[in-house]
């Protein structure tokens, strides 16, 4: 029997570019942020421009270690946005968050972090699991998807999509290796460069 | 300046910093791993590392944690020699080493600050913007960081002739503000504020600053002086 997983994706995206006003505040400021929001008048604009804020509004209802950037142009207007969630770090949010921004800016305006929270995250994942997978899984996620192929008999492969550490996995098919990589290539996300095989038992 | 970091590294620091720089400069371990990264960009330009990368990463780290008992303190004394090597002017050889400790320790801000002071006396501002903007997120509370990143803000946006960069010229003075509320003190603030005003063509505030300067025993340099007073006058 075959299994096939597709994976979930380690960066959670969102990008545009135009311009409308909205006079909705952003859902919530949290503590933790409120300095940062308050001196930072980038984080005043989203609530400004609608497709921000619509991208603000889906980075709100994600969990675990999450970051927001924004792409601000010379004449202080939104360019783009890029946001991470559920990342396995604040650190690797915050890198995720910036990456996918300048991604998605092309290049246009200079991209910053106007919001990082870490909430808790709904997995059954033990701190100790999540140490000990390998690094290269960025998110709970992809973390246990690599668990559930690690319950699966052999033959089987895992693939990685750099840089987003998404991951797609075969099990039970003598050609695993090669349809996880098939898989992955399938399913790249824009912003991903390649992918590469984690995990291989014959 | 950095010298004030550099000072405050204890003699035991200096010695270690000195054994490993010269563990590193000899060991194949270094020398493999940086055969085909890029040394010209911090981060490596946080490239995608391939599977040999990741294998002459995994050999560094290895190499280093048979020397030091842990990696933060490895970072700490490779970032002193990096330190050492920039106020020396040699900055291929500071970025080679700000990039090893990165990868021994990513957390490490001084390490961000010294990417952030690089490609700004190099004159890339915006890459020198991109990583100061990732420091600060990441929780750096380095006020010399905070006003270099401002400086690049407003180069930046002077090197398009200032207009429509307002919230450039905005943002780096937003900064300076910042590394003048940190509880340590800033004594390169009014310096850099006075430069950010320079290069907005704020001349009056750039005035102002002056005086103020003056008045509180703290004067500017003759050449920012000549420099306004060319604009003035």
């Amino acid at each position: 029997m075959s299994f096939t997983r597709l994976l979930v994706v380690g960066f959670i995206i969102a990008a545009s570019a135009g311009c409308a006003t909205s006079p909705h505040p952003p859902q919530t400021i949290t503590a933790e942020n409120k300095l940062l929001h308050s001196v930072d008048p980038a984080f005043g604009l989203i609530e400004q421009t609608d497709w921000a804020e619509k991208d603000w509004k889906k980075y709100q209802s994600e969990t675990g270690h999450k970051a927001f950037s924004v792409s601000v142009l010379g004449d202080g207007s939104l360019y783009a946005v890029g946001f991470s969630a559920d990342m396995k770090s604040r650190f690797l949010a915050i890198m995720a968050s910036q990456h996918l921004c300048k991604y998605f800016s092309g290049g246009e305006g200079i991209c910053r972090v106007v919001d990082i929270e870490s909430n808790p995250i709904n997995t059954k994942l033990t701190p100790s699991q999540i140490g000990q997978a390998p690094s290269r899984l960025l998110s709970h996620q992809a973390i246990e998807s690599y668990y559930e192929y690690k319950e699966e008999p052999s033959p089987k492969a895992i693939a990685i999509a750099n840089p987003s550490g998404a991951v797609y996995w075969v099990a039970g098919d003598p050609l695993s290796m090669t349809k996880a990589m098939n898989g992955c290539q399938a399913s790249l996300a824009q912003y991903d460069v390649n992918c590469e095989v984690l995990e291989n038992e014959d | 300046m950095k010298i004030k970091h550099l000072v405050k590294n204890t003699c035991q620091t200096w010695f270690s910093a000195g054994v490993l720089a010269l563990l590193l400069a000899f060991s194949n371990t270094a020398a493999a791993l940086e055969r085909n990264l890029d040394n010209s960009l911090p981060m490596y330009g946080t490239v995608i590392w391939t599977t040999q990368d990741r294998k002459e990463i995994s050999d560094y780290l290895a190499y280093v944690d048979t020397i030091y008992t842990n990696r933060q303190a490895a970072a700490r004394d490779v970032n002193a020699d990096g330190w050492d090597a920039y106020i020396d002017g040699n900055q291929p050889e500071a970025m080679r080493l700000f990039n090893l400790s990165w990868l021994l320790n990513n957390e490490n801000m001084d390490t961000y600050s010294g990417f952030v002071r690089i490609l700004s006396v190099d004159k890339k501002y915006k890459a020198a913007i991109e990583v100061g903007e990732l420091a600060l997120a990441l929780g750096s509370k380095d006020s010399e960081m905070m006003t270099g990143l401002a400086v690049s803000y407003a180069y930046y946006a002077a090197d398009f002739g200032g207009i429509g960069n307002e919230a450039y010229f905005a943002r780096a003075h937003s900064l300076i503000d910042l590394a003048e509320s940190l509880p340590t003190s800033c004594d390169v603030c009014n310096g850099e504020r006075f430069f950010v005003a320079m290069l907005d063509q704020d001349y009056k505030q750039a005035k102002s600053i002056r005086e103020a300067a003056a008045l509180a025993g703290n004067p500017l340099t003759q050449e920012s002086i000549e420099w306004l007073e060319a604009f003035l006058y």
